[in-house]
This record gives C-alpha cells, sequence and structure tokens, in this order.
C-alpha cells in the first residue's frame, strides 16, 4: 500500500510546490519509488520545479477518461526513482471537482504502485482541497511565519478539522437530529464547538467516539522561509498550543531556512536541495524527509466520506 | 476546541505539583507569550472572548500558585475533590525544599509596573528615592537599596528588562570592572530606572560619574 503525503496549508506563496517538489526527490534519493502529484488544479506549477517542459497529457485525461488508468499519465522526471503526474491541462471544470470524480481520483491515487505518493495541493479551504488533505494521517501543512500565512493556516487547520467531524458522524450512527443538522448543506455556520455540544446534548454516548476518532487524525507541520531573527521556537510552542486546544495530534517537522538561492533555482528549472545540498535548507529538508520515511504508517481510508 | 475548562491550576500553567517559584514564574511569562493579543503563535486562533478567557485563566492560575497561603489551600481543595490523589503530593512537598531566594513568589496580583506605582505612594519610599536622586553620584547599593525596599527581586527586574541578573548582580555591588561596555551599560540603567520609576536621566548620569570617578582615583594610586 502506498504512503501519500498531501501537502497543504492555506495560503498561496507559502511554498507548498517547493516544499513538495524538493521532499519528493530526496525521499527518491533514498531508494524509495516516488510519485509527486500536482493536484494544485487551476493553479498548478509543480512542474516548473521539476524542470519539466512537456506538460501535454496528465490528469486531466484520466479526469476526462481518455485514459482508463492513472498509471497511464505518470511521467519520468530527470531524477532516479521520482515520476510526476500534471494537472496543467485541467480545465476549470476540473478544479471544481465533483464528488464521485474526487472519490474516482482518491482510489486511484491508492492504486498506484509506489512507495509514496506526493500530492501537491492548493491554497485555499475548498472542500476538494480539505478532502485530498484528508485522504492520509501523513499530511503535511506548510506555513510561514507570518501573521497572514499564521492566520490562514489556522483557518485551514479549523477548515479541516470541521470536515473531519462532519466525516465521522456521517460514517457512524450518530442520533439522526445531529447527522442531519450536520450533514444538511444548509448548515454551514456551524463550528467544531457546536458540533460537539449538539454530540453531547442528543448523543453523550457518542461523546467518546467522536474524541477518539479525531484524535487519531494527525498533522504534521513544517515553517518554511524561516529567517533566523524570527525567534525560535515558534514551531514548537504552536505544537504545543495546538496539542492543547484541539482533539487532533500536531507534530513541528521543523523549519525551513530562507534562501535567496530558490528563486534562482527555480529559474534555472533545478531542484534546490540537489544544486545546493550543504545549504542549511536543504539539511532541514533533508531532516524532514528522514522523520517521514523511518517509520511506516498505512493511510486511513475516508474514500465513502462525502 | 479546548480551553481550560477543568483544568487544574498546574495544567493550565504546564508545571508539575511540586513546581517552585521559580519554575511558575517562568511558565507564567510563557503562557502569556502564547496568549497574549499580538502573539504569533496564537494569531487569529481564538475570539477575543476565548482569549480573554485563557488569560483569566491563566492569571488565575499563576494568582493561587505563587502565593504559598493560596496554593495549600488550593491543594487541600484539589485533594479534597479527588482530582489529585494526596498521595501526589505527599511525594513532593514544595514547601520542604529551600526556595531560590531571588526567585521567590511574587507577594502581589498586579504586574510590577502597578505595584511600583503603588510603593511610591508610601512615605519612606519617596524619602528614600528622594535622598538617592539629590545625590550627585549615585552608587550601585542605592539601586539596590531602592528595589529592595520596593520588595522587588533581581528576578523580575529581568523579567521586565531582559537585562541578566548577573549584570544587574554587578551594577548594584559596583563591581566596576565587570560591567558591559559603556553604551550597553547606559542603556541597562536606563531601563532599571524606569522600572523603579525614578528619572532615567539622572541615574545613567549619576552612576557614570561615581564610575568614572572610581576610575580616577584608582589610577591616580598607582
Amino acid at each position: 500500500m502506498p504512503e501519500i503525503i498531501p501537502i497543504g496549508g492555506g495560503k498561496g506563496g507559502a511554498g507548498k510546490s517547493f516544499i513538495a517538489a524538493n521532499l519528493g526527490a530526496l525521499i527518491a534519493k533514498k531508494g524509495h519509488q516516488v510519485v509527486l502529484v500536482d493536484l494544485d488544479l487551476g493553479a498548478s506549477n509543480l512542474h516548473t520545479f521539476l524542470g519539466i517542459k512537456n506538460t501535454s497529457g496528465g490528469l486531466n485525461l484520466f479526469m476526462t477518461k481518455q485514459v482508463q488508468q492513472l498509471a497511464q499519465v505518470v511521467v519520468p522526471t530527470h531524477h532516479a526513482n521520482l515520476s510526476f503526474v500534471n494537472s496543467v491541462n485541467c480545465s476549470m471544470q476540473i478544479a471544481n471537482l465533483y464528488h464521485a470524480q474526487k472519490v474516482k481520483l482518491i482510489n486511484a491515487l491508492k492504486g498506484l504502485s509506489f512507495d509514496y505518493i506526493i500530492l501537491d495541493l492548493g491554497a485555499g479551504t475548498h472542500f476538494n482541497t480539505l478532502d485530498f488533505f484528508l485522504t492520509s494521517n501523513k499530511s503535511i501543512l506548510v506555513c510561514t511565519p507570518e501573521p497572514t500565512a499564521i492566520e490562514n493556516a489556522f483557518r485551514f487547520i479549523k477548515a479541516v478539522y470541521l470536515r473531519k467531524l462532519k466525516q465521522i458522524i456521517h460514517l457512524n450512527a450518530f442520533h439522526k437530529v445531529i447527522k442531519k443538522a450536520v450533514l444538511d448543506e444548509g448548515h454551514d455556520e456551524l463550528g467544531s464547538a457546536d458540533i460537539i455540544d449538539l454530540v453531547l446534548k442528543y448523543d453523550p454516548d457518542h461523546e467518546m467516539l467522536l474524541r477518539e476518532s479525531i484524535s487519531h487524525f494527525h498533522f504534521k507541520f513544517i515553517l518554511n522561509q524561516f529567517r533566523k531573527h524570527m525567534g525560535t521556537g515558534l514551531g514548537e510552542k504552536i505544537e504545543i498550543v495546538c496539542n492543547r486546544h484541539f482533539y487532533s495530534k500536531f507534530h513541528f517537522l521543523g523549519y525551513v531556512q530562507f534562501d535567496d538561492r530558490v528563486f534562482e533555482s527555480v529559474l534555472r528549472k533545478s531542484l534546490f536541495t540537489l544544486s545546493y545540498p550543504d545549504s542549511s535548507a536543504s539539511a532541514s529538508l533533508e531532516q524532514i524527509a528522514t522523520q517521514l520515511t523511518g517509520h511506516r504508517t498505512t493511510a486511513v481510508n475516508l474514500t465513502e466520506a462525502s | 476546541m479546548k480551553t481550560f475548562k477543568g483544568k487544574t491550576h498546574y495544567e493550565v500553567l504546564g508545571v508539575p505539583l511540586d513546581a517552585q517559584a521559580g519554575e511558575i514564574k517562568r511558565a507564567y511569562q510563557e503562557a502569556l507569550t502564547l496568549y497574549e493579543e499580538n502573539s504569533l503563535v496564537t494569531y487569529s486562533l481564538f475570539s477575543d472572548a476565548q482569549r480573554s478567557q485563557l488569560l483569566q485563566a491563566i492569571d488565575n492560575a499563576y494568582h493561587t500558585l505563587s502565593d504559598n497561603a493560596r496554593r495549600s489551600a488550593y491543594n487541600r481543595m484539589l485533594i479534597d475533590t479527588e482530582e489529585v490523589s494526596a498521595e501526589l503530593f505527599q511525594a513532593c512537598n514544595p514547601h520542604e525544599r529551600p526556595a531560590a531566594s531571588t526567585l521567590r513568589p511574587l507577594p502581589r496580583q498586579c504586574d510590577l509596573k502597578n505595584w511600583v506605582k503603588i510603593k511610591w505612594a508610601e512615605e519612606k519610599i519617596r524619602q528614600c528615592a528622594g535622598e538617592i536622586m539629590r545625590q550627585e553620584h549615585i552608587a550601585g547599593k542605592d539601586l539596590k537599596q531602592l528595589r529592595e525596599i520596593m520588595d522587588i527581586t533581581l528576578a523580575e527586574i529581568f523579567a521586565v528588562t531582559r537585562i541578566p541578573t548577573y549584570v544587574l548582580e554587578r551594577i548594584e555591588a559596583d563591581r566596576y570592572d565587570e560591567l558591559p561596555a559603556e553604551v550597553f551599560l547606559r542603556g541597562f540603567l536606563k531601563s532599571y530606572a524606569q522600572t523603579l520609576q525614578v528619572d532615567p536621566m539622572s541615574v545613567v548620569v549619576g552612576y557614570l560619574k561615581r564610575l568614572k570617578h572610581a576610575h580616577h582615583s584608582s589610577q591616580n594610586c598607582k
């Protein structure tokens, strides 16, 4: 069973594609078979980081049923063990996937015969992005140490958390009042706390189940573009606070230092960690790649959820 | 989202049952950096109402745990309501251990700034400060005297000014040879004076005058 690593995070420009491409390359370098899948539908640019110019075909062919198997649109990259699925040609209709298409795609991803499948997700909190993020228990949130980025990251976390709560309620035998309140389309303003209150009120027997299920979900996060003067301990402190105030588990993977040469290496269409393996940013990414491959857990099956 | 509801004061501050005064104080200051309004760590994570509730809980916890009498009463309450078993407390009795003198708990509920303000209302403090400030030369021991009658520890000065306590000790002991460079010393004296709410310029000028005078006389002796 492949291990899926979705990479998301509310804000655009935080470095999701940069992290995805470089982590993919580092994990591939360790000898694992890795496929990078660009799921930033409508705004994809993962191919740029990989230096891939030919972007014909790709995910579009699979989504429009021009090919039957997702494996048919997987292409090799310049790097050993590292493959790629582009989504450059996905039209705007595909950016707003139907539920059935999404389930089909998630199942197809899980069926790919690779060791690691890295999903590069788009910015924002669209429910498709949230569902891709929730396909695995190894999801990584990328954030920069700025107020606006942190604000968006928390919004993303809360959105994922709420979506997860709704999935749990959907998949389990909760009281019908709760199911109706939570799953009715008209109740978008319902927050996580409201859901837990509802459960406490109508279905206290299921409260433990809800807490248990939500506590199985893990968030991992990376602080990217970190500069020395930004104060140490920010990531560790965010981890403490989140673990204290959410029922899910949070794990801080590490800082990736800001480096001017990232811009230049994107221009040259070469991967930063391979061009500058001795930089501190590369060392941090290497350390994160080691953490991710150190122990293998199986992906959580969430495809049935809406 | 979980709040501090149902958490003990020890859990709120994240300290063990046998935490010493210094540890409690550090944990309190650390908690404030996490939850204060402009903290990057929790930026936009909480609503204003949630945040003020959390800060209130942190203040309550510190107010209780930093006072020996209140802490003992609270511990008894925890044991009586069976939230924490008595054996756990017996295993670690904080009062039997000598507390670090510089880190003893605050004898007050308000922050240092208000405390100094309150102290300034006392006649003996106004008198003492007046005498010190009227001198042409100001010695470290004068500053120490003023600080001590206001019942403020070096650790508290450090908490506000971030001047390391060993530097404060050197300043107060007039150990001129071990002081930092003048440009830093000026800054340190200024923030120290501001914390005690005395005129910073007079303190800087008076202290440096005495320091230079001492240097001259030691050179003349040679």
